[in-house]
């Protein structure tokens, strides 16, 4: 399944290479989850994420030609989000965070949870370094190894690995004693 | 209650854009003055090996008439550079004849005229 959708976007980055509008459609609609969800959960505000990703896929569009194959793009496409993402969280207003009734519904149905720990974990994580924030995003939402995010990040593992042992003690420490189970 | 690790991935799961997204992206791609489908073809096009090594043949060729052009272009200005100074050479040894011829005329009336002063100065003595 997940084969045939590879070979399927494979196919429209060919033809969206030949300038097949339509193409690129398919292609935005074979990642946008991935990158929406990238920038929505580091900014935190819903609005600024959509236009991220929509200035993300313009800029995919105007370097089209560059794209190896559909893993190179997904590479790319996570690479240029973060980058984007961090620099725009420099710029954006304090109190633009989102709360989760703001939040967009998940694309796959979620597992029942705790409203109150989930908004508590949210507030904690929204209050971590950027990169810390970064590298738990790209780990939990990508499932990226640590090597994976170093490259993403365009930082060294060991920076990688440390900031997300960081982050998981502070959350940690944070969190009630009942959620503090965690393999890193 | 479910492990952090477990709370995260829950937290971070991938969510859907609002409802068009592709759309507004495709729309903003019709109102940018992008690259054209002919660019974006041809350097689609020059991915391709062959391609890449003609466009470098060209560049070559290109490179090398230019080199002659240039060549051929030194070669006639220092051809010129010859023939002027061939012209100002004849023009300077010409000036030098004409000048002595002067200087030489120049010399004969003055010894005319001293002949002719004595001649007057004895006749009235």
């Amino acid at each position: 399944m997940a084969e045939a959708a590879g070979n399927a976007l494979e196919d429209a980055l060919a033809r969206s290479m030949r300038g097949d509008a339509l193409a690129f459609g398919e292609i935005v609609r074979g990642h946008q989850a991935m990158v929406y969800s990238l920038a929505l959960h580091f900014l935190r505000d819903a609005s600024l994420a959509e236009d991220l990703a929509q200035e993300v896929f313009l800029e995919l569009y105007r370097n089209l030609a560059k794209m190896k194959s559909d893993v190179h793009l997904r590479f790319w496409l996570r690479k240029v989000t973060c980058h984007r993402a961090i620099d725009r969280g420099r710029r954006k207003r304090p109190d633009g965070m989102l709360s989760l009734g703001q939040a967009p519904e998940p694309a796959a149905t979620a597992r029942a949870n705790d409203p109150l720990l989930e908004r508590k974990l949210w507030r904690l994580v929204g209050s971590l370094p950027d990169k810390q924030r970064l590298a738990l995003i790209l780990r939990y939402q990508e499932d990226l190894t640590v090597p994976e995010i170093a490259e993403v990040m365009e930082i060294p593992a060991n920076t990688v690995k440390s900031s997300i042992e960081r982050a998981l003690a502070l959350l940690r420490e944070k969190l009630p004693r009942s959620m503090r189970g965690v393999k890193v | 209650m479910k492990p952090l690790d477990d709370e995260l991935r829950s937290l971070f799961k991938r969510r859907e854009p609002p409802e068009g997204f592709a759309g507004r992206v495709l729309a903003r791609l019709e109102t940018k003055p992008w690259r054209s489908g002919f660019t974006q073809r041809a350097s689609a096009l020059y991915r391709g090996p062959v391609l890449r090594w003609v466009a470098v043949a060209a560049a070559v060729c290109v490179v090398a008439v230019l080199g002659v052009v240039r060549n051929y272009h030194q070669q006639g200005k220092r051809a010129q550079a010859e023939q002027a100074s061939r012209e100002a050479m004849l023009a300077l040894r010409i000036t030098r004849v004409e000048l002595d011829a002067a200087l030489e005329r120049a010399q004969h009336v003055t010894v005319e005229a001293l002949i002719a002063s004595q001649k007057s100065r004895k006749e009235m003595e």
